[in-house]
């Protein structure tokens, strides 16, 4: 086990931060943190860097127990905090050296590992640029290679993509993805659940410092009631006709809303075929069909009674 | 270690704003100084008096009287400048100079000396000083002789014999220069800019007061070696640009500071010191951002300064004759008579004793910064 939390309690004076949360992270595995701004994720992120203070609980990393002089485990962790840290006074080169020289002593190695970090980000057109001259997409990747240079065997992402335009987010997870093709166990916090849903193995839902929910996509659409979603371009539909839809097999709710009929159902086979042999019977006309699979947002939707972008 | 102090080394010298108010703002100032007293000490400059004396042929002494009015010098050193101008003018001549202005009065010798000035002033008070003097002298001596002629060789040698019974006595070799304390103040200035320079040398490293801090604290090294990075490139840095700033004010702008460069360049460190632990501790207390930081160390350094007599010398003698004990206090006011001292006086009690309260200061700052900095972990971040 890489890292193994049990009972974490954590308090900003009355505010419980993290309550009682427990989680065992596998090797090898991207493990994502999914939840809410404000849901704890940040907090248990610094609890097992052991930057915080925390009231109650253990925590163990790589089988040890972490504290702020474990400086053998600390050599293996590599973080990326959600906000750019870097030295606004030191190139783009310079700066990924200097963190990578906190963690290895080699000179050599430290170059080597420096000229890897900025390849890896595809930063080599950059490497005499002061960050204060990069754009926002640029400065990220910066920030990844100064928190990945020295070959880390656990790394941490706290919201790595937050402002961050699309073509510069994908070729973020496309990077956590190799990391974790070359052997490093990723910790993955967003509250973006697409992100979560594209690169996560497995998957903790987090809100109220507690979780929710945990398991690997498919196990957590598996825990809710929704199974399908069908929206339907409708034009007219009457007020009898919504409640007769209502009243189908499987159905769980229905919205009509700006010409767009909304069914969501439970697992089941002719859901869509059900839906639209009735609207066919009373020669209700329809244009486009959409079906999706529930989301995370649904579950956790269905398990706190708000969306994730609350 | 070597590495992690060079790069910060680097970091500092490339930050533009402590840069500026560390190496550039002393020298401006500095040259702006220079440039308005320069003519403050050569207008205090003592010029001899111009004074006209009528040719009177009928007076007996006339001749001696202009000698001695034409020998006084306005001190005992030979080279000291002549009180008097003396010019021996006919009476219309000398009404006419007088009403030029080339003369500030004119002197009829005769019994009771008679003096004419246009207008009254200190030369004219001077002059009737004089004239005072030498008409009781005179008469003193004229006195003696008719009541004593017999021992006139006695008494004309107690005339020419002259006990002075006060003597000037200067503590050090250098002479007063009312300009040098605003110097020594903007020193003052420059080495407590140094509490930028451990600012950010501190939040750097607490992962509470900076991101790049929280990355750091991460990092598998201990912390009171960054610290020790850190303050040392800090100090490297600012105690270069203080003696630059003093390089310039010696060299270029000539300005004096006695005699031993090594106590000097020794007030120099230990000042530079005082300014970044200062700064470092409290960078170290306060869990503000930096930029509140920085207004309250900017308004603290000036307002020592201005304590210490930057803006003017009147409000150093006012703290020093109303408060004297904030004078201890105030790290401006311990810089700038440490270079005061090192200046006026022979001994070097005074600047010793400035440089221990310096470096008391300093290590109770340091010891304050260290035990709220060796906490490892953070309440919050």
């Amino acid at each position: 086990m890489i890292v193994n939390i049990n009972n974490l309690v954590k308090r900003y004076d009355d505010v419980l931060a993290v309550d009682h949360l427990n989680l065992q992270i596998q090797e090898g595995e991207i493990f994502g943190l999914l939840g809410p701004n404000g849901s704890g994720k940040s907090t248990t992120i610094n609890c097992i860097l052991a930057l915080l203070e925390y009231d109650k609980g253990s925590i163990e990393v790589f089988n040890e127990e972490m504290s702020p002089e474990s400086y053998d485990i600390k050599r293996d962790i590599g973080v990326i905090f959600q906000q750019v840290a870097v030295f606004e006074e030191l190139t783009v080169y310079e700066n990924i050296k200097y963190f990578c020289s906190l963690y290895v002593k080699d000179k050599n190695e430290v170059k080597r590992l420096t000229e890897q970090a900025i390849s890896f980000v595809s930063l080599e057109d950059y490497v005499k640029f002061f960050p204060s001259k990069l754009s926002g997409g640029l400065l990220r990747r910066l920030n990844i290679a100064c928190g990945i240079a020295h070959k880390p065997k656990l790394i941490i992402l706290d919201e790595p993509t937050v402002a961050v335009d699309p073509q510069s987010r994908n070729k973020i997870l496309e990077g956590i993805k190799k990391l974790n093709e070359d052997g490093a166990t990723v910790i993955y916090t967003t509250h973006y659940m697409e992100e979560a849903e594209q690169i996560c193995d497995r998957i903790a839902i987090i809100d109220k410092g507690k979780v929710i929910a945990l398991g690997t996509k498919e196990e957590l659409k598996a825990m809710i009631s929704i199974g399908e979603k069908i929206t339907i371009e409708v034009f007219s539909l009457e007020q009898n006709q919504l409640k007769d839809i209502k009243e189908l097999p499987r159905v769980l709710s229905v919205e009509y809303k700006g010409n767009f009929l909304s069914v969501k159902l439970t697992k089941g086979k002719n859901n869509l075929f059900q839906i639209l042999s009735y609207l066919m019977d009373h020669e209700i006309p329809f244009q486009q069909v959409f079906t999706e699979q529930p989301t995370l947002n649904d579950v956790f939707l269905e398990i706190t009674g708000k969306t994730l972008r609350d | 270690m070597l590495k992690l102090y060079m790069t910060r080394v680097k970091c500092l010298i490339r930050n533009k704003s402590n840069v500026f108010w560390t190496f550039l703002f002393p020298i401006v100032l500095a040259t702006l100084f220079h440039l308005a007293f320069s003519n403050l000490n050569s207008s205090e400059v003592f010029h001899s008096i111009p004074i006209g004396v009528i040719e009177n042929n009928e007076y007996e002494n006339t001749e001696i009287f202009i000698e001695t009015m034409s020998s006084i010098k306005t001190s005992e050193n030979q080279k000291a400048p002549k009180l008097f101008e003396v010019s021996v003018l006919e009476k219309e001549k000398a009404e006419e100079a007088l009403k030029e202005d080339k003369i500030i009065g004119y002197i009829y010798p005769k019994e009771d000396m008679e003096l004419t000035v246009k207008e009254s002033g200190i030369e004219q008070t001077i002059v009737k000083s004089f004239l005072d003097g030498y008409s009781r002298s005179v008469n003193t001596v004229q006195s003696l002789i008719e009541l004593n002629p017999q021992n006139i060789e006695n008494i004309l040698e107690d005339i020419q014999e002259n006990n002075a019974y006060l003597e000037d006595y200067l503590q050090g070799g250098s002479s007063p220069d009312t300009t040098l304390n605003f110097f020594y103040s903007l020193i003052a200035m420059a080495c407590l800019f140094g509490c930028f320079w451990g600012l950010t040398a501190i939040t750097d490293i607490q992962a509470n007061l900076s991101l790049v801090g929280a990355r750091i604290n991460i990092a598998p090294m201990k912390k009171m070696k960054l610290l020790f990075c850190n303050i040392s490139a800090a100090l490297t840095v600012h105690f270069t640009g203080i003696l630059l700033l003093m390089a310039y004010l010696m060299n270029v702008l000539k300005i004096n500071f006695g005699d031993d460069l090594n106590f000097v360049v020794l007030s120099s460190f230990v000042s530079s010191l005082l300014g970044v632990s200062l700064g470092a501790m409290v960078s170290a207390l306060s869990n503000k951002d930096l930029n509140f930081k920085y207004n309250i160390m900017s308004a603290v350094t000036m307002f020592s300064c201005f304590l210490s007599g930057l803006m003017s010398v009147q409000v150093k003698y006012i703290v020093a004759t109303r408060v004297p004990l904030l004078q201890y206090i105030n790290p401006a006011h311990i810089i700038t008579d440490a270079f005061y001292s090192l200046y006026y006086y022979e001994t070097k009690e005074r600047f010793f004793l400035n440089i221990g309260l310096m470096i008391s200061y300093s290590l109770a700052f340091s010891i304050i910064t260290y035990m709220s900095t060796r906490r490892k972990k953070y309440a919050s971040i």
